[in-house]
C-alpha cells in the first residue's frame, strides 16, 4: 500500500505540472464558472431583449429594437427606476448609522460577549428571508404590535397606517440588511491596531480626534463594501415590496416579475433587466470613481 | 526636585501585581534605560507615565506638577511603540507632522520641523512614502521622528529595537543615543536586553517582579550589584553557595558542600555578619585561566566539561569538584600562546577577590 501511495504521489505532482492541468485548476475552473453562471444568461437576456415577443408569449427571434424603444417611451418604467433607486439610497442612508455603530462597537469591544452579539447578528440569516418578512406584519400592521403598543400608552388614538405602505418596506429593508453593513465595518475596525488609537492619544489627539483622524479613515472600506451590498440588495428587493409594500409601493423587481410572468412579455422583461442593469452599472463606475477621487484627494491634503 | 518623579506606584490587574510600590527620580536631559525580564512590569510603567494606564496609587510629577490622572493627550510625553504603531494611511510626512498638527501647528511650521525630524534619522525625501513602503529599521525612525517632532517635555520608548536583526539594533541604537545627545530629550527607555540596558542610558533602573531592584548609573548596577537578582540578570555569572567569615579585616567565603571545599577571599561586607549564609558570583569574564606561572590567590582547580568556541572569546564549563558545581569561564584567546584547552584536560582558574559579589542570603 504505501509502495502505491508513493508512486501517487508523484505521478499526481508531475500532472499537477502540466501547464494546461495548471491552467484547469486555477484560473480556468474559475472562469469556467464565470461564464456558466453569469456570461451565458446574461447574453441570453440580451439575446432575447432584441427579440419579438410572439402573440401567444413565446419569443420570436426577429430582431427589433422595439423593447428598448418601449422603455424609452414609457415615462412610468423611468420613474420606477428613479424610485426603486430612491427606495435604496433611503435604506442605505438609514443602515449606514446604525450598521456602523454597531459595527465599530463590535470591532473595538474586548468583551467576551462580543461572539454571542455576533452570532446574533448572523442569527436573523437562519430563518427565510421570506418568514422574517411575514414576521414583520404581525409586528407593524394596525393591530400589530406596534401599534396596540402606542394605542396602550395612550399616544396614539388611532393606529397608525405603516404597514402596506413605503414606511414598511423600507423599516423591513433596513432591519434585514443591517447586518450588511455592520459586518463589513466590524471586520475593517477589528483589524486596526489598539496601538495606533493610543500612538494617537500621546500625540495630543482627544477620544474624538483619534476616532476621525485613524479609525474613521481605516473603516472607510468596510463602509463602502456595506453601502454597496446594502443599496444593490435594497434597490433590487422583490420579496419586501411585494409583501410589506402597499399599492402605490413600485419597485422594479416586481414589475420586471410582473411583466415576465403575467403579461408573458419576456422580451420586453428581457430588456428592462438590461436597462436597470447597465443604469446601477453606472452608478457603481461613479460611486468607486468617486470613492478613489475622496481617497486620492485625503492623501493628498494637507 | 526631580524633573520626573515616579512616588510609590503601584498598579494591580485584578489579583496580579504588575507594578509594587516603585519609586524613581528622572533627571531632565537624562536617559534612563528601565531593564527587566518580561513580565516585570516596565512597560505598565512606561503606559502609566504616558497616561494609557493608570496607576492603582501612588503619583506621577512631571516638573512637579501632578500629572497621575491627566489623560494622554494633555500631557506632553512622546512614546516609541515596540511595533511602531504607525498610521498605515498616512503618509510618513503625516505620520511625523501627527503632533504637531493636533497641536494646532501651522502647515509651514509642519513641514518645516518635519523635515528637520527626517533629516535628524537620515530619511530625507520619506515625505510622501506610506509607512509599509519602508523597511523594518525605517518604520523604527520614522517612529522616534514621531514620538520627537512636537517637542515633548519626554520620549519614552518601549522595546524600540526588539523587532530589528542584529545589525540594524545596534546602529539604530547608537543613532539613538546621537538623537538624544542632539536634542537633549529626557528619554525613558525600556528593554528587556542588557547589552542595550548597559550601553543607553546615563542611569539604569533594574526591575523584577513588579519592584524596582537596582537604581545607579549602568557601570555601578554592573560592578556592585545590589541583589541576588541583578548580580543574576546582568552579564553572565556563576552562583554559589556559602558562608561569610570574618577575620582581622580579611573576609572570605566557605563554599562548596558543607562548606568545607573552598575558601575564596572576597570583598569585606560590614552588612553580613559572621557565618552567615552567602550567595557568591563568579562572573564568567572575571574568572581567568591560570598559567601556574606565579603564585595567585583565590585559585582552585577543575577538568573541562565543555567548549563553547564563540569567535572572540572561548567558554569553559568547568567542574570543580571542590564546589561539586560547573562553572563558566569566558576566555579570550591569544594567538601568540597556543593556550587553547579541550575537553577532559585539567584547568587552574583564579579570580580577584575585587571581581566577587557576595550577597547575603540564598
Amino acid at each position: 500500500m504505501s509502495t502505491s501511495d508513493s508512486r501517487l504521489g508523484p505521478m499526481f505532482d508531475d500532472l499537477m505540472e502540466h501547464d494546461l492541468a495548471r491552467f484547469l485548476a486555477a484560473p480556468g475552473s474559475g472562469l469556467i464558472w464565470i461564464f456558466l453562471f453569469l456570461v451565458l444568461p446574461m447574453t441570453v437576456i440580451v439575446v432575447i431583449s432584441f427579440a419579438t415577443n410572439g402573440e401567444y408569449g413565446n419569443v420570436v427571434y426577429e430582431f427589433t429594437t422595439a423593447n428598448y424603444q418601449r422603455f424609452v417611451n414609457g415615462q412610468v418604467y423611468h420613474q420606477i427606476i428613479v424610485d426603486s433607486l430612491i427606495a435604496g439610497v433611503v435604506v442605505t442612508g438609514l443602515a449606514l448609522p446604525f450598521g456602523y455603530t454597531a459595527g465599530y462597537f463590535l470591532g473595538r469591544s474586548k468583551t467576551d460577549w462580543k461572539w454571542v452579539l455576533l452570532g446574533l447578528v448572523v442569527l436573523q440569516y437562519w430563518v427565510p428571508f421570506i418568514i422574517r418578512t411575514y414576521a414583520w406584519i404581525i409586528v407593524l400592521s394596525n393591530n400589530g404590535l406596534i401599534n396596540q403598543l402606542l394605542l396602550g400608552l395612550g399616544a396614539i388614538s388611532n393606529p397608525l397606517d405603516i404597514m402596506y405602505t413605503q414606511y414598511s418596506m423600507i423599516i423591513g429593508l433596513t432591519v434585514s440588511l443591517l447586518p450588511f453593513m455592520i459586518l463589513p465595518v466590524y471586520v475593517s475596525v477589528s483589524t486596526i491596531d489598539e496601538d495606533q488609537i493610543h500612538a494617537a492619544k500621546t500625540l495630543g489627539a482627544t477620544d474624538f480626534r483619534a476616532f476621525r483622524e485613524i479609525t474613521f479613515p481605516q473603516s472607510l472600506p468596510g463602509i463602502v463594501s456595506g453601502v454597496l451590498f446594502v443599496f444593490i440588495i435594497s434597490a433590487g428587493a422583490f420579496l419586501a415590496p411585494t409583501l410589506l409594500g402597499g399599492p402605490k409601493t413600485r419597485m422594479i423587481a416586481p414589475v420586471i416579475e410582473t411583466v415576465f410572468m403575467i403579461d408573458f412579455n419576456w422580451p420586453f422583461a428581457a430588456a428592462l433587466s438590461i436597462v436597470y442593469f447597465l443604469v446601477i452599472a453606472f452608478l457603481l463606475y461613479l460611486f468607486t470613481r468617486r470613492v478613489d477621487l475622496e481617497e486620492a484627494l485625503d492623501t493628498g491634503a494637507v | 526636585m526631580a524633573f520626573l518623579e515616579l512616588d510609590a506606584l503601584s498598579k494591580q490587574f485584578g489579583d496580579l501585581t504588575a507594578v509594587d510600590d516603585v519609586s524613581l527620580d528622572i533627571e531632565e536631559g537624562s536617559f534612563v534605560t528601565i531593564v527587566g525580564p518580561s513580565g516585570c512590569g516596565k512597560t505598565t510603567i512606561l503606559r502609566s507615565i504616558t497616561g494609557l494606564e493608570t496607576p492603582s496609587s501612588g503619583e506621577i510629577r512631571l516638573q512637579g506638577e501632578d500629572i497621575t490622572e491627566l489623560p494622554p493627550y494633555r500631557r506632553n510625553i512622546g512614546l516609541v511603540f515596540q511595533d511602531y504603531a504607525l498610521f498605515p494611511h498616512k503618509t510618513v510626512f503625516d505620520n511625523v507632522a501627527f503632533g504637531l498638527k493636533m497641536r494646532g501647528a501651522s502647515e509651514e511650521r509642519q513641514r518645516e520641523r518635519v523635515e528637520e525630524m527626517l533629516e535628524m534619522v537620515n530619511l530625507e525625501g520619506y515625505e510622501e512614502k506610506y509607512p509599509n513602503e519602508c523597511s523594518g529599521g525605517e518604520q523604527q525612525r520614522i517612529a522616534v521622528a514621531r514620538a520627537i517632532a512636537f517637542d515633548p517635555d519626554l520620549v519614552l520608548m518601549d522595546e524600540p529595537l526588539s523587532n530589528l536583526d542584529k545589525n540594524l539594533r545596534n546602529s539604530i541604537r547608537t543613532e539613538l543615543r546621537r538623537i538624544q545627545n542632539e536634542t537633549g530629550v529626557t528619554t525613558v527607555y525600556v528593554t528587556h536586553n542588557q547589552n542595550e540596558a548597559l550601553s543607553l542610558g546615563d542611569k539604569l533602573a533594574v526591575m523584577n517582579n513588579g519592584e524596582l531592584e537596582q537604581y545607579d548609573a549602568p557601570e555601578t548596577v554592573y560592578r556592585n550589584p545590589s541583589s541576588p537578582f541583578v548580580a543574576d540578570f546582568l552579564g553572565r555569572s556563576t552562583q554559589v553557595h556559602g558562608t561569610y567569615h570574618r577575620q582581622n579585616g580579611t573576609a572570605t567565603a566557605r563554599l562548596g558542600p558543607a562548606d568545607s571545599g573552598l575558601e575564596l577571599t572576597v570583598p569585606p561586607n560590614d552588612d553580613i555578619a559572621d557565618g552567615d549564609e552567602v550567595s557568591v558570583f563568579l562572573r564568567d569574564e572575571k574568572l581567568k585561566l591560570h598559567d601556574g606561572s606565579q603564585p595567585r590567590d583565590n585559585t582552585f582547580a577543575g577538568v573541562i566539561e565543555d567548549v563553547d568556541y564563540r569567535g572572540r572569546d572561548v567558554n569553559y564549563f568547568i567542574h570543580v569538584p571542590e564546589l561539586d558545581q560547573t562553572i563558566q569561564v569566558s576566555h579570550i584567546p591569544d594567538n601568540a600562546s597556543s593556550d587553547f584547552l579541550d575537553v577532559g584536560d585539567d584547568a587552574q582558574v583564579y579570580i580577584l577577590p575585587e571581581n566577587i559579589t557576595c550577597l547575603e542570603g540564598r
